[in-house]
């Protein structure tokens, strides 16, 4: 067996992207994931990697579209507000299809929110492309600090291999969270050469290589249009990621992601030993959705209820998935234990509204 | 008989690296120019492998990629000298050069500008100022002259609404990192000689990690002045090299 | 199965998250899942401060708890919180030096632990805290006193935290002691 640490959320954002063999990483400081570039800011330059600490999120991602354009494995970290401010080049590394791995973790919004602790207020954002234009990037909520550092290692090799960004969302709680992880080097398999990285043309014998604007591109803007139509059908085939837990045999299926749905898992179990027949559906991918696999799940149990601490973000995807055929119901932000910044929906709190849904 | 083509000497021609594409520039424009001068720089510095370019959003941004052989990017408006900083520190051996508009640089691009000169980035950028918009119709940018009439400023730019004209390598010179800046034109055949050597030092400097260096290029826009492309000849002599005069603003053989 | 939870509510700067920190540091080496969460304020320091441990040989869901087995209380705001949320029939440790209130539910067992005065008898308060984290590893027995140790020889390392980490393992046992004979 690999090592065994015991590191935070946030820590094994850095360690699996080190793992993932990612040198470079462009970022600037927020709360609460600064111990990101903080740890990069360590470490990078003892394995000949570099990082930069840039003047804002918008420099940050800019850094991270020209290290991408190197071919290169690049990343940047931030939490909400910052990646409001990378919305713009979020669009365009979609637009220029470069690889690159964006980790969010989630800090409570709109604004300032709580200036550095928990929500998923971000969902909406990163599923629907935070940018303009119309684009996907892969969206992986890991929901354990081992799986943390596992999906990292997942993204860069997903970032390559459709060649586009990738993200990775977490929040206050799954950050700060200390878990043992097991520090193992996952193979995806091969990759394609990178033949369209800016090197400087020696480098490559002579040809040059140029990224210019989609327009120019692809025999038409259509034409590129339809490229990325494609590659998008083709990840929503073959990327979907969901975990089920004792789903299949309930009454009331719970679907929630991340750090949400590590505490809807504590209420299964809880639930589960008062009797009630609760199970929890899991998605990984945020973006590809698993809509077919929650519309099953959701059908065979006949009622589901979404937590999440938000207004109510997933929620929309999960009835777009339902279709209005089985009940959906809500535990948002409402149900944290108090109003202040630290509020938290705890899973006592997911089985009184499992209780209340019981009596109707 | 005499074969008469042996009489027929190429005394000039295309550059090497220009390569053979439709220009995209209006008539009058120095931005074919400027692409020459970039050509020979790169040739004669024999950088040319290891040269990665990044053209900013506006007219210089269509032509650059399009027409000088070597590695391009296209880069966002305002954001070439991030995508720069990454490339460089990544490739440090490369030769990377941005080149970018008034609007790029001085308007939507400043504060990343300011900020790749606070890091002290050995970067090259050339900058493209023609006192207007021109891809968008010829508003006013942060190098507008005061009185100038542009899309935006019909009755011409006033301190009052619109402030002052911005003047880029006289700022950068202030910056600790900034090994050489300077402000050229192409106007004349003498001047053109100076900004080719303006360049060639710029790159030097980075090539010999001195630090950053900025070569300004004031330039036409016939359509955007409301001129000839001749008259622009003399509107740069009489206004715009008043308000910009050309010259070495700094350069140095250590930065510490 | 064997699962242990543990919420420590205090005062930032005394040592809250870094006892819990240091049990899970030490849980990972008996436990094949161990989960140290802290709740904070991140921009303030005296603050209020609360973290959770659990430690468990299988999978650990929820890594938040309202109603904790188990509880330690360093301040008396500490002492009102956990005595409201306690599940019925768990365990508070007090440090009773610092907390003059005595717990009033019934149905809640209450270990008054005088941890700052231990403390200070062996040489400094701000072992209060691990007064407090041996009694609590003696009440339980969630792991030995020896992988704390180890744990704490790995975080305070070098000849200038010497004292310090003496003056820790020593209130460890001293905390450990106190519950061992303890007296209601």
């Amino acid at each position: 067996m690999s090592e065994r640490i015991l590191v935070s959320g946030n820590n094994a954002v850095a360690r699996g992207a080190i793992q993932a063999g990612c040198k470079y990483f462009f970022g600037y400081p927020i709360t609460p994931q600064s111990e990101i570039p903080e740890y990069m800011s360590k470490e990078l330059p003892k394995i000949g990697g570099i990082y930069v600490q840039s003047e804002s999120e918008s420099g940050s991602i800019y850094m991270v579209y020209g290290g991408g354009l190197t071919g290169k494995r690049i990343m940047t970290s931030t939490s909400s507000p910052g990646l409001s401010l990378m919305a713009e080049g979020m669009s365009y590394l979609a637009e220029q299809e470069i690889p690159a791995v964006i980790v969010d973790v989630v800090r409570m919004g709109p604004g300032i929110g709580t200036g550095g602790q928990g929500a998923q207020t971000d969902y909406l954002q990163v599923t629907k492309g935070c940018g303009h234009g119309g684009y996907h990037a892969i969206v992986l909520a890991p929901a354990s600090g081992q799986e943390i550092f596992d999906l990292m290692q997942l993204a860069f090799f997903l970032a390559d291999k459709y060649r586009g960004p990738v993200m990775v969302i977490t929040d206050f709680i799954l950050g700060q969270t200390e878990e043992p992880i097991e520090l193992r080097t996952l193979d995806f398999g091969p990759l394609p050469e990178k033949e369209w990285a800016l090197t400087g043309k020696e480098k490559r014998g002579g040809n040059r290589v140029t990224h210019v604007a989609a327009f120019f591109t692809y025999q038409g803007i259509l034409n590129y249009h339809m490229k990325l139509i494609e590659k998008y059908a083709e990840i929503k085939r073959a990327e979907v990621r969901y975990e089920k837990y004792l789903a299949d045999d309930c009454d009331l299926l719970i679907v929630a992601y991340g750090s949400s749905a590590r505490i809807a898992r504590g209420a299964v179990d809880m639930g589960r030993a008062k009797g009630f027949k609760l199970g929890l559906f899991r998605p990984i991918t945020l973006w590809p959705f698993p809509v077919e696999a929650i519309a099953e799940g959701a059908s065979k149990a006949g009622r589901v209820l979404v937590v999440e601490d938000s207004q109510g973000q997933l929620v929309e995807d999960v009835e777009a998935s339902v279709k209005g055929r089985v009940p959906v119901h809500l535990l948002g932000m409402w149900g944290r234990h108090n109003v202040g910044g630290g509020g938290i929906i705890h899973p006592e709190r997911v089985i009184e509204e499992v209780e209340k849904l019981n009596e109707r | 008989m005499k074969d008469k083509s042996s009489d027929v000497k190429k005394v000039t021609g295309r550059p090497g690296l220009r390569l053979q594409s439709l220009g995209m520039y209006c008539p009058g424009c120095h931005y074919g120019i400027i692409t020459r001068v970039i050509c020979e720089v790169i040739e004669e510095l024999g950088v040319a492998g290891k040269a990665i370019g990044l053209a900013g959003v506006g007219c210089s941004f269509g032509g650059a990629p399009m027409t000088i052989d070597i590695d391009w990017t296209s880069c966002p408006h305002g954001r070439a000298p991030a995508m720069a900083t990454a490339i460089k520190r990544i490739y440090p051996d490369a030769m990377v050069l941005t080149v970018q508009g008034d609007g790029d640089l001085g308007a939507i691009g400043l504060g990343c500008f300011m900020n790749a000169l606070v890091r002290g980035e050995n970067l090259t950028t050339v900058f493209l100022n023609n006192a207007v918009y021109g891809t968008t119709g010829g508003q006013m940018a942060p190098t507008t002259l005061l009185g100038m009439k542009t899309t935006t400023t019909p009755l011409g730019r006033d301190i009052k609404t619109n402030g002052y004209p911005l003047h880029v390598p006289e700022l950068a010179a202030t910056m600790r990192g900034v090994a050489y800046a300077a402000r050229c034109t192409v106007h004349t055949p003498a001047n053109f000689q100076r900004a080719k050597k303006s360049l060639k030092t710029a790159i030097q400097k980075q090539m010999d990690g001195i630090g950053y260096g900025i070569v300004e290029f004031v330039s036409a826009c016939p359509p955007g002045w409301g001129l000839k492309p001749l008259e622009c000849l003399d509107y740069i002599s009489e206004r715009m090299l008043e308000e910009y005069p050309l010259g070495e603003f700094k350069n140095l053989d250590k930065t510490d | 199965m064997d699962y242990y939870e543990l919420m420590i509510a205090g005062t930032g700067g005394r040592g809250v998250l870094l006892i819990g920190r240091l049990l899970a540091q030490a849980g990972i080496e008996t436990y094949k899942y161990a989960l140290f969460f802290p709740n904070y304020a991140p921009a303030m320091r005296g603050g209020e401060s609360e973290c959770t441990v659990m430690l468990s040989d299988s999978a650990i869901g929820s890594p938040v708890i309202f109603k904790p087995a188990c509880a330690i209380a360093m301040t008396g705001s500490a002492l009102t919180l956990m005595e409201n949320r306690m599940r019925s029939g768990g365990s508070l440790i007090v440090d009773s030096s610092v907390i003059s209130d005595r717990v009033a539910r019934e149905d809640i067992t209450a270990y008054y632990i005088p941890a700052t005065e231990k403390a200070v008898d062996l040489g400094g308060t701000q072992a209060a805290n691990m007064v407090l984290l041996g009694a609590y590893v003696e009440h339980t027995k969630a792991i030995s006193l020896d992988l704390l140790e180890k744990a704490l020889d790995n975080r305070l390392q070098g000849e200038s935290k010497k004292p310090i980490l003496e003056l820790n393992k020593k209130a460890l046992n001293e905390g450990a002691g106190f519950m061992a004979n303890y007296e209601s």
